[in-house]
Parts: structure tokens; sequence; C-alpha cells
């Protein structure tokens, strides 16, 4: 009896490693949309291809609790998965909260990202989108919305 | 002769100064300020002070008084959040300081009351967020700034938050401060043109970090409305686990520290107590009682508030903040050789309209709050601040003190991330609460909750309502 309680033990341990591990892939091709449209939303950026300064972008998005949501990087040839700091593929599942967040780090010109959402009954459902992180000699059209702000105020001097 | 008069003289001064203090003692204290060394009694008559003035003595608590909470600089390629605990803190902190003075200074040329559709463009904007811990009443910002309160905008009742738009060729820079009273009150001000804040310093601050912040309103996220739970526009989103420390409370009272306390607090400590039925053990002279509960919590009380310690008689509530401060410092000393580190949580935005102030203070450790969280016990009320302080009319009528060291035991990498956090809040305050929740913060610190136990550092929410949730992976 104890054997077999031993077995079914180190068999549920088994199968979760594998079920995480198998959530998401390590890769992805470029044209794999998925089966489901509906786990999740991305928030940030809000459309297929967007422009920023920014060198560092949190990624956003709502979705479906239980959802596991990870991070992909175009790396010439395919997705590959974005990696926390200890090496192991950087996915969230979602929570009570209803959102995911990530942030990564952008190169100057086009970075194309795709983010993998699966249901707990293996739906997936695909996002890609592609960032253009201007060149900072851009920055001083900034300048220019600053000034923007700066104009609601000129001409109040008393 | 000149001999014979000088010993005269001498005796005479002395027969002066006998009645003098003999006459202090009967009738106008219980004698705390005879008790004092006779130098130090001396030195506290204003004209011998202008002589010999005494020196400033450097203090944490004070020092941080005068410390905005956070900033958060858009520098248009990123938003960088600096706590007052970051390294990279202080550099912003003297710059921005310097001009805020200089508007608290009513060194102005402009001003108009904007909305809050123009204060979140600010944000958008090259900018500086600054928040303070509190709100504070223009006059006593001014004073802790160090500065006459006499030009101080009155257009904002309470300051603590202000945005700095930087200066360019063509504007100078703008400070915008919202009413913290009242949200609606948010007015703009063009600083002089003496004051310069290029618009490329603003990289130089956020190159200092590589921690990145994203205040919520930039998300895009909203909260599922079924939730009851909602976002502060201002809640910083993050994905560090940053490295924190355990820490592990001490309690520092013993027979010597004991004694010294109660002399502090102008009790004989040859006294007996008593001791009640759940262990607090009580002192009571003729105008004041003590108890030291089991808990941690030792409180002093003054049976008349006319016979209460005397902190101050100015009447104004920087000066009796200051000497607030120096008493919770004098106190502390009784107990421990570490400095005090605490911080002022509750708001400071009365000035002269009262004489009777309540002060709150938490204890902070390696740069981080430790939000004390003690249960009501028989004899005491709920205790949710380290040090509370209520003074009127320059005398401390009730002082209230969890006495705890907290010392750091181990280093504790943060396991659970901020949307984990996020998650377990929104579960936790959507059962429990029937009202809608804003969630005002989120922040790493410690709770103690009395336990004894070793603290680790972890998510804290604010809520709107005043209250503070700890985050717990054990959901």
């Amino acid at each position: 009896m104890k054997k077999i309680c031993a077995f079914l033990f180190a068999l549920i341990i088994m199968m979760s490693v594998v079920s995480v591990s198998a959530a998401n892939p390590a890769s992805i091709a470029a044209n794999d949309n998925g089966n489901a449209t509906n786990l999740i939303v991305v928030k940030k950026p809000e459309t297929k291809n967007s422009a920023t300064l920014k060198k560092t972008y949190g990624i956003t998005g709502t979705g479906k609790n239980g959802v596991n949501v990870a991070y992909y990087k175009w790396n010439g040839s395919a997705y590959v998965s974005i990696k926390d700091p200890s090496g192991v593929i950087a996915q969230t599942k979602i929570g009570t909260a209803g959102v995911f967040y990530k942030q990564v780090a952008l190169n100057e010109g086009h970075n194309k990202f795709a983010v993998r959402a699966e249901s707990p009954n293996g739906t997936y459902q695909v996002v890609y989108f592609d960032i253009n992180v201007l060149n900072q000699s851009i920055l001083t059209n900034i300048n220019g919305f600053s000034n923007g702000i700066q104009s609601l105020y000129n001409g109040w001097m008393n | 002769m000149l001999k014979e008069r000088v010993k005269t003289s001498a005796i005479f001064l002395l027969i002066i100064n006998l009645l003098f203090l003999t006459v202090q003692l009967w009738f106008f204290n219980s004698g705390e300020k005879v008790k004092e060394s006779f130098v130090k009694y001396v030195r506290q008559i204003p004209i011998v002070e202008t002589f010999f003035p005494i020196e400033p003595q450097y203090s944490i608590s004070k020092e941080n008084l005068s410390k905005p909470r956070k900033f958060l600089i858009n520098d248009g390629s990123l938003w960088m959040a600096y706590y007052n605990t970051d390294l990279g803190f202080s550099p912003i902190n003297e710059r921005t300081k310097n001009l805020i003075t200089g508007f608290l200074k009513g060194e102005i040329t402009g001003t108009k009351k904007i909305d809050d559709f123009t204060w979140e463009s600010g944000l958008e904007s090259l900018s500086i967020y600054v928040e303070y811990p509190v709100a504070f009443s223009p006059e006593m910002l001014c004073r802790i700034m160090g500065i006459s309160e006499k030009n101080v905008p009155k257009d904002v009742s309470t300051f603590r938050e202000f945005i700095i738009i930087p200066s360019s060729d063509e504007s100078d820079i703008c400070i915008m401060a919202r009413d913290s009273h009242n949200e609606n009150s948010i007015y703009a001000y063009i600083l002089s043109d003496k004051y310069t804040l290029p618009a490329a310093d603003l990289s130089v601050y956020t190159s200092n970090s590589n921690v990145y912040y994203q205040p919520a309103f930039s998300t895009g996220l909203e909260l599922d409305e079924k939730s009851n739970v909602s976002l502060a526009p201002l809640v910083l989103f993050s994905d560090s686990q940053p490295a924190t420390k355990v820490l592990r409370p001490k309690s520092l009272m013993n027979e010597n520290s004991k004694n010294m306390l109660l002399e502090n607090f102008g009790f004989n400590p040859d006294m007996s107590p008593y001791k009640d039925s759940d262990g607090g053990i009580n002192y009571i002279a003729n105008y004041a009682s003590a108890t030291n509960f089991p808990d941690g919590i030792f409180e002093y009380n003054a049976i008349i508030d006319e016979r209460g310690i005397l902190l101050d008689e100015s009447g104004n509530s920087y000066n009796v903040l200051n000497a607030s401060i120096d008493f919770a410092e004098k106190t502390w000393g009784c107990l421990s050789k570490e400095p005090l580190s605490i911080l002022v949580s509750s708001d400071l935005s009365e000035y002269d309209s009262s004489k009777s102030y309540t002060f709150k203070f938490d204890y902070y450790r390696n740069g981080r709050p430790i939000k004390v969280d003690l249960p009501a016990q028989y004899g005491h009320d709920k205790m949710n601040c380290a040090i509370e302080i209520t003074v009127k009319n320059g005398r401390l009528i009730s002082y209230r003190q969890y006495m705890r060291l907290y010392e750091s035991v181990s280093d504790y990498n943060l396991s659970d991330t901020f949307v984990t956090a996020l998650d377990y809040f929104v579960q936790t305050l959507g059962n429990d609460v029937q009202k809608p929740v804003v969630l005002e913060d989120i922040y790493i610190g410690y709770l103690d909750n009395g336990a004894g136990t070793d603290l680790y550092a972890t998510w804290l929410a604010k809520t709107n309502s005043g209250n503070i949730y700890r985050y717990s992976s054990n959901n």
C-alpha cells in the first residue's frame, strides 16, 4: 500500500512538472496563431505596430484567471522564450486580478514579440506585436511634447 | 572690602536662585525642571540661551521629515521611481528640494488653477513627480524646509504631491501642486527664472537605477469591475524582487531601562507598581499614570492635562513636533544606544488652528517601513503605529510606544512579484469588503503584529480607508 501511495505521489509530482514545462514551449513558429482568441487581451502595446522611446517596456494585458502567459522575442528565425534571471521560461499565471505584466528590454529599431497564453484545458492563443524604438535624436520631439504642457501655462504671467 | 562685596553678592544670588527654584518646585510643576541638572536648566533661560545657544543635534527622525517618500521621473524614454531608501535618491532630492523651497518662498511668476487632465498630462510629459509621506500644511512644510512661511502660496491647503516640469528655452520650470484634502484643487505655478532644470538632466537621474517602475495609469490595465477593487493611478508596477533583510524584534525592557524610562516620564523609579490580572504593570503618580503592557506597549497618560510634561510653550505645531521628536528620542535613549529611526505617519496639516496635536510615527529599518498592527488589549486601544504622542498646550498628555528594536539577522530575496501580490489583495479585499476599495499604494515593507517572530519584508497595500494589508503567500 505504501509503495502504491509513493508511486502515485511521484507520478503526481512528475505530471505537475511536465504540465508546467509543457504549458508554454521554449520557442514558437512565426505563423502559430493558436486555437483560441479569447484568453487574453494585450493592453500595452495598444496596437500591433507601435513606436516608443523607452528602453524598457512594460507589456501588459488582461485575461482569464488560471491562464498561463509566456513571453517570446524574435531572434531572426523564431520567437524564443524570454527567460527570467534563473534561466527558466518567464511565464506567469493570471490570478484574481485578471492582469499580467512583464518588463522587457528593448533594442533600438524593431523589437518583435509574441505573448502566448495557454488555458488549463490546453487551448492557447498567441498575440504578436512589434515595438519600434525610435532613435534618440527623436527625443527633441519629446521636448516638443513637454513644451506642449508648458504652453498650457504660457501667458499666465501675473 | 571688594572681597566682602563679592561674597555678599554671591550669597545674594544663591538665595535668589534658591527662592526661585523653590517657587518653581512648589507652585508651577512637579519638579521635572528642577530635577534636570542646574547647568542645563540655567541654559534654558532665554537670555542665557542667547549667549550660549544649544548646539542642534543631528536627528535622523527630523532629517527625514523633509524627505519625500518617492520620486517618479519621466525622462521621455522611461519612468523611474526612487523611494527614499534607494541608492540614487539623494542627488535628486537635493535638486528638487531647491526647487520646492523656491516655490515655498513664493518665488513664482504665474499661477493657474488646473484640472485633473492637465495634472495627468504633466505625469505623461518629461517631469518629476514628488510625493511626501504625509500631507503638510503650507506653513508646516516651510518650517520643515527651514524657510519662512511668509510668502508661501496658499491656494492649496495641504501639500503632499508635486509635479515638476523642467525648464526649456521657451519656458521656465512649472510646479504643479495638488491639495491632498481636496483632489479637485490643483494649481500650477511658474517658478522664477533663477531656477533651472533642463530636461536633459532628467535622464541623468534615471540612469542611476536599474529598477524600472511603471505607474498604473500608463499600463492600460483596469481591474475586473466585479472585484470591487481598483488601483490608484500612481500605484507603481514593477518586476523587481529586491534583496531585503529578515528582522528580529527584540524587547528592550529590563530593570535598568525601566528605571530610566520611569524617570524620563517624571516617576520615581523606586515606587511600587501594581500588576493587573492581564500582566500590565501600572505606575500611578499624583498627576500621571504609566503602564508597561505585556505585549510591549508602554503607555503614559497625564491625569490632569495641565500637569502633563512640558515640551514646548510656543503654541505652533512645528515646535511642538520637534519637541515631541526630541522627547521620543530621549525616551528611546533610555532603552537603546542605537539611533531612533522613525518616520512620521500622520498628516501634519494643522498649524495654528488647534493647540492639541497627535503625532504618529512608524519605525523603519534598512530603509523600509515597519507597520505596527497590534490589536486592542485589556487596558489599551489598538495600536497601528510605533509611537503615538498627544500634546496639548505644549504639554505631553499621552504617549504610547511599541518598545521594540529590530535586528537584521539574515538576507532574504522577495519571492513574489508585484502582480502576485496584487492578485492576493484583490482576492482578499474583494471578498471581505462590501464597498469599493481603492488600492492607493503597494510597496515593500514589514508588518509587526506582535507575534514576536522574525519579520520578512513583503508587499503591503494601503487602501483609501488608510488600512494596511499584508501580502501572504500562504493564501
